[in-house]
């Protein structure tokens, strides 16, 4: 783990008001040197199979979550959604379908999103910083966001996208060759490809990788139970505190996706939330305020909460972007209800990148962007005062 | 067979005038409204419009009906102008309440189903009462001058044809910059109304007349409260702080907390805002980004040219590179006014700096004219969806800027993205864009997931993608700007999406039907830009004919149509895959069918008297509007990518074609001495073939004029033409159909509405299909095909005259 002990205040060049300096230039390319030479080592140990993408590869495997309704069709129990399924029908999330009289994924080792990215990119700040995880994500979705960045990926069908054939095996294979630290199912949505993800990260555990997942929560209570033991964090979008907007603008509800939270932080998961705040459609402060009072009740004041800036697009494209004193309103919001950790995402500089001690104030870690600038942590304590900084950091 | 003459010409024509111009008005002033709410397109504008054209056709068929049960055309008129005055005001008020009724949330685009369904409910009142007002004017007219023939049609087409050029003009020159949209339509409405009523009811004329002096100031009450309804429903809980009318479309200011944002047209411009030059920086952080992003790439950049993006923080951030001079071009002053008092410091700043000269002109044509070089050229202009827009990324505007650069000199372009574009819309595009660039510059780089930045040089060590080296020239420069450091480059360039987006590019579009399939993704080690670019020789070569995006053939916003589709669920994708297959000889079954059918209908003794001709005459007046329009698409795109889009030039083109309408119609009612001739319409149908066939040798070689004046002439020329063979198409079709028909209002009403029909039918084929597939010589070759079939059509169904018996009523 690459902790230093540094000094936190007045390390900032006067040269630049958000404080990079030239020795911060000598850093990032440093950094990007090294993702250079990490992604050289990946032809030599990659399965060949696996180096090109194929259009419309199709991963079909029998899955567990599908049970009779007694009429002859069969009801998906993966997901809230509870489709239920006639022969040759396919799921709302487009990759679970009925075929033969069993029920099938068509999402398992077809991977459409393989990139190997920062932790912090992920987003994980409380996990192994400036470490490397390899992303993973396949077509299919079980919810819509109107404003899902990944739409050409996440709202179609897997004959529609190219996919690499990645079964679980070389995934956890591939992801050793590129110095990964960390497996990460995300960026797309896990609960997509969820028999994939276990299996990929039960032999992932077996090979020393972390493994981390990014979900929008949308899952049902038993199969999230198989997951939770593979995991070492999670990092979960709660869209709202809502109904209305779950059900008008993700086509989901909300009561699952909180169940899954406190499922996750029950089972004593890294937990760490992120809520995009859309300006005027779920940036209202006290539906904010809400939010924060029932993480700090249900979940402790220490995770971390990712408040991060909409830019427009897809169904969304003519909405301007959340005004950042919006952001700053919510993350002000988010500290007067006790939460500890809160931090501002793309909007890159914003001192809310940083992780503070909620002890002292002190900064714990500097960051620009997913690039983190200085870590001033003492065996996971604040440098300053000693209180710990929840996470895992070695 | 014309007799008395004992009608009074003003009070008619007047009516007849103010057809044409409310029409014109009206159909600005709602397409302006419906644009707003539908954040138009190439698209949306067809739909608008061909819903416009399909009731005004029904309207005429009503029309007819109409005054064949009650005689008085005057007292019908009276009653249709009444209706047309209230319909026109609650037109525009409905629209601003369409989108309570659309379900979409703010900030969603309205699906195809919602544009087409809502113009056609909105639109149809006014657009069928302005139909109906075409054959009630044309039976007055004929009643004036007690006449049995389909001369009261003609003279109505040439009379109308007149208003809509007076229209177009009074809208551009003095209705947009004193009224607003309410106040426009009640004016126009008032007066179409005072001129009914002036011929028989001079009193009531003058109360409608006192009524409008003192209700349109009042209406701008009216424009308020339903402007204000509109952003309520369209975007709740932003606060709407004023309008602009500009010619371009209406600006809208709208404030969120401490953002303004600013709306023309329904597309969001940009937004600004915030206390101070940090939380401003923040705010505008991709206009910010993007500026130190292309600056760093020029080792000293001296002289730059900024097109668009001015205002959303671009040229503050430009100016902090020590730059000696930048010449920044915005086509709409009334942005900058609209936006002055809302602009951050720094960008009042930097407009007011003596470095900085802003030209209100086309980008397009500012770039051609020539003059001073530059270092760099950002061009920072919307994504390319209309014809209009996607002319700054074409390859010949990419040469035009390539020719403004010096030595070591660096274009950019930017454009809405994915990460790793993996839909097939979007990764069309953006690789057209790469494709295109590359076919004037040796070298470019692409960076960017939400937004695509297109960076270009000639030279093979201009760019660079090594963070270090930026973040150096960066430092070196003293730039110092609040909420960007040069760390930010490193996180720009990071290898591996960097990598993958450029192998994305490279490879796309490399095959006849790459379109058509998935977009390729890249092996899961891409491998550097050099290697990539080391083994691009090895590649099958681009398919130029969906990834080159050129003035001839602007498929770019074909493509961005499939993205917009994507985008908002239209569901018109499989219509869209369907339009990237259409080859040239598509167009010969329905010209064979045509002739078949003709042949028919000729060949069976029930239908080769009467039937037989009539169907070969609506052949021709079909076909006529088809290639009309077709060349008017054209031209109109050709010219505005030649020449450069100025407001004032494209209406004159515009106006042009109507004056020549005009004269055709009537060097025809002159000069031809029996116009149920069917001999002379088919040589009209040779003549639009051959003009065709003419501007389509001729459109390239105008390309390459260098003199604006002569560009101008050429375009008008080739307009003035079209302009003179459709109108005197129009009174020829009208004669042979009453001659065949002996129903003189109902003759005008088909002729009318089947002319309609196909202009309609050609606009939406040339401007969705034709244009940016085949390219626009293909327009005129189609316009050619359909008029030699009309020809021949005609040749077949029988050329006799027909005597024109009495009309029926």
């Amino acid at each position: 783990m690459h902790q230093r002990r540094n000094t936190v205040s007045g390390e900032r060049s006067s040269a630049s008001p958000t404080g990079v300096s030239r020795r911060d230039v000598l850093r990032a390319a440093a950094l990007g040197a090294c993702a250079l030479c990490l992604g050289a080592l990946g032809p030599g140990t990659t399965p060949a199979r696996a180096q090109s993408a194929q259009p419309g590869l199709i991963g079909r495997a029998p899955s567990p979550w599908f049970e009779p309704t007694g009429d002859g069709r069969l009801r998906c129990t993966l997901c809230p959604r509870r489709c239920e399924l006639a022969e040759g029908e396919r799921g709302g999330c487009r990759v679970r379908e009925h075929r033969g009289g069993s029920g099938h994924t068509l999402a398992y080792g077809n991977p459409s999103l393989v990139q190997l990215d920062p932790v912090e990119r992920t987003p994980f700040f409380h996990l192994l910083p400036g470490t490397r995880a390899l992303s993973v994500s396949t077509a299919g979705c079980p919810i819509a966001c109107r404003f899902c960045e990944v739409w050409d990926m996440a709202l179609v069908a897997p004959e529609e996208v190219m996919a690499y054939d990645l079964p679980p095996q070389a995934l956890v294979d591939h992801a050793l060759a590129v110095g990964a630290t960390s497996l990460n199912f995300g960026f797309g949505e896990p609960v997509a490809f969820f028999e994939y993800m276990v299996d990929a990260a039960a032999l992932a555990r077996a090979a020393g990788l972390r493994v981390l997942v990014h979900t929008s929560g949308y899952v049902e209570e038993a199969p999230l139970a198989t997951l939770t033991p593979l995991l070492d964090g999670a990092n979960v979008d709660l869209k709202s505190f809502d109904e209305g907007f779950y059900r008008d603008m993700c086509a989901a509800e909300l009561a699952p996706v909180l169940r899954s939270i406190r499922s996750l932080n029950r089972s004593g998961v890294h937990l760490e939330l992120t809520n995009l705040l859309i300006p005027t459609l779920n940036d209202d402060p006290e539906q904010v305020r809400a939010m924060c009072r029932w993480i700090v009740r249900e979940l402790g004041p220490d995770v971390p909460l990712h408040l991060a800036r909409f830019y427009p697009l897809y169904q969304l494209a003519n909405l301007p972007p959340t005004p950042v004193s919006t952001i700053d309103r919510a993350r002000a919001i988010a500290f007067e209800e006790g939460l500890h950790y809160v931090y501002v995402a793309r909007v890159t500089g914003h001192e809310g990148e940083n992780t503070f001690c909620p002890g002292c104030g002190a900064s714990a870690i500097a960051r620009l962007g997913f690039m983190v600038e200085e870590v001033a942590l003492d065996d996971g304590r604040c440098a300053e005062c000693g209180t710990a900084i929840v996470g895992s950091w070695n | 067979m014309r007799r008395a003459r004992s009608w009074r010409f003003p009070d008619h024509l007047a009516m007849v005038l103010m057809l044409g111009v409310t029409g014109q008005v009206g159909q600005v002033v709602l397409l302006r409204e419906l644009l707003m709410v539908f954040h138009g397109n190439e698209l949306s504008l067809g739909v608008i419009l061909a819903a416009w054209m399909v009731w005004v056709g029904v309207g005429s068929r009503l029309g007819a009906v109409a005054v064949q049960r009650w005689p008085d055309p005057y007292r019908l008129l009276r009653i249709d102008a009444t209706l047309v005055a209230l319909a026109l005001p609650a037109t525009v008020v409905a629209i601003r309440a369409l989108p309570g009724v659309i379900d979409a949330p703010p900030g969603a685009l309205p699906s195809l189903a919602d544009m087409a369904l809502g113009s056609l409910a909105l639109l149809a009142p006014v657009t069928m009462l302005l139909g109906a007002q075409f054959v009630l004017l044309a039976r007055a007219w004929r009643e004036l001058d007690a006449s049995t023939d389909a001369s009261g049609a003609a003279k109505t087409y040439v009379g109308e044809a007149l208003g809509n050029v007076t229209g177009g003009l009074a809208f551009t020159l003095l209705l947009v910059h004193h009224l607003d949209a309410v106040q426009t339509s009640l004016a126009i409405g008032a007066a179409m109304l005072a001129v009914a009523l002036a011929r028989r009811q001079r009193g009531a004329a003058l109360a409608v007349v006192v009524v409008a002096l003192v209700g349109v100031p009042l209406a701008s009450h009216l424009d308020a409260w339903s402007e204000r309804l509109q952003w309520r429903l369209q975007a709740p809980r932003y606060e709407l702080l004023e309008t602009h009318r500009s010619r371009y479309g209406t600006i809208a200011v709208l404030r969120h907390h401490d953002q303004i944002a600013f709306f023309q047209s329904g597309h969001l411009v940009f937004s600004t805002g915030g206390v101070d030059d940090r939380a401003v920086a923040f705010e505008e952080q991709d206009a910010v980004t993007l500026a130190h992003l292309v600056l760093t790439q020029h080792r000293d950049p001296r002289r730059v040219l900024l097109v668009g993006g001015g205002l959303r923080g671009t040229l503050r951030e430009v100016l902090r590179h020590g730059v000696e001079r930048v010449d920044y071009v915005e086509l709409d002053p009334a942005l900058l006014t609209a936006a002055a008092p809302y602009l951050p410091a720094g960008t009042g700043a930097a407009l007011a700096d003596a470095r900085v000269r802003v030209h209100h002109t086309d980008g397009r044509l500012f770039v051609k004219a020539g003059g001073d070089a530059y270092d760099l050229i950002l061009v920072d202009v919307p994504d390319p969806v209309t014809a209009v827009v996607n002319r700054f990324y074409t390859e010949e505007f990419f040469a035009e800027a390539s020719a403004r650069l010096l030595p070591g000199g660096v274009l950019a372009v930017s454009a809405v993205s994915t990460p790793d574009l993996r839909g097939a819309g979007i990764a069309n595009r953006n690789a057209t864009l790469f494709h295109t660039l590359r076919r004037v510059f040796p070298e470019v780089l692409a960076i960017g997931e939400r937004t695509l930045t297109l960076i270009a040089a000639h030279d093979p060590d201009q760019l660079s993608h090594d963070a270090a080296v930026l973040m150096r020239r960066y430092l070196e420069r003293g730039v110092s700007s609040p909420g960007f450091a040069a760390g930010h480059l490193a996180l720009l360039l990071e290898p591996g999406p960097l990598e993958r987006i450029n192998w994305v590019l490279r490879h796309h579009g490399r095959s006849a039907d790459a379109h058509l399939q998935p977009p390729p993704a890249s092996p899961l080690v891409p491998g550097d830009l050099a290697r990539q670019r080391a083994q691009e020789g090895e590649l099958a070569s681009v398919s130029e004919r969906f990834f080159v995006n050129t003035d001839a053939r602007p498929v770019g916003y074909y493509h961005t149509l499939v993205f917009w589709d994507a985008l908002s669920r239209a569901d018109a994708a499989p219509a869209l895959r369907w339009i990237a297959r259409v080859e040239p000889w598509w167009a010969l079954p329905p010209a064979a069918l045509l002739l078949a059918a003709a042949v028919a209908l000729r060949a069976l003794p029930r239908t080769r008297v009467r039937a037989a001709p009539r169907y070969a005459v609506l052949v021709a007046v079909f076909t006529t509007g088809l290639s009309t329009m077709t060349m008017q698409v054209a031209l109109l795109f050709a010219f505005q990518s030649i020449y450069g889009f100025v407001y004032e030039m494209v209406g004159l083109i515009v106006a042009i074609f109507m004056a020549g309408l005009a004269l055709g119609a009537t060097i025809t009612r002159l000069f031809v001495p029996d116009q149920a001739d069917r001999r002379v319409l088919a040589v009209v149908q040779l003549a639009v073939a051959l003009m065709a066939l003419g501007v389509a040798v001729a459109l390239p070689w105008a390309g390459g004029l260098a003199s604006p004046t002569a560009v101008f002439v050429a375009f008008a020329l080739f307009t003035f033409v079209s302009g003179v063979l459709n109108g005197a198409d129009f009174p020829l079709a009208t004669s042979c159909f009453l001659a065949l028909d002996r129903r003189p209002e109902r003759s005008a009403a088909i002729v009318y509405t089947v002319e309609l029909m196909g202009a309609c039918g050609g606009a939406a084929l040339a401007s969705a299909v034709i244009a940016p597939v085949l390219g626009i010589v293909a327009c005129c070759m189609l316009a050619a095909l359909a008029n030699a079939t009309a020809f021949t059509v005609l040749g077949v169904g029988g050329l006799r005259p027909a005597r024109i018996d009495a009309p029926a009523t």
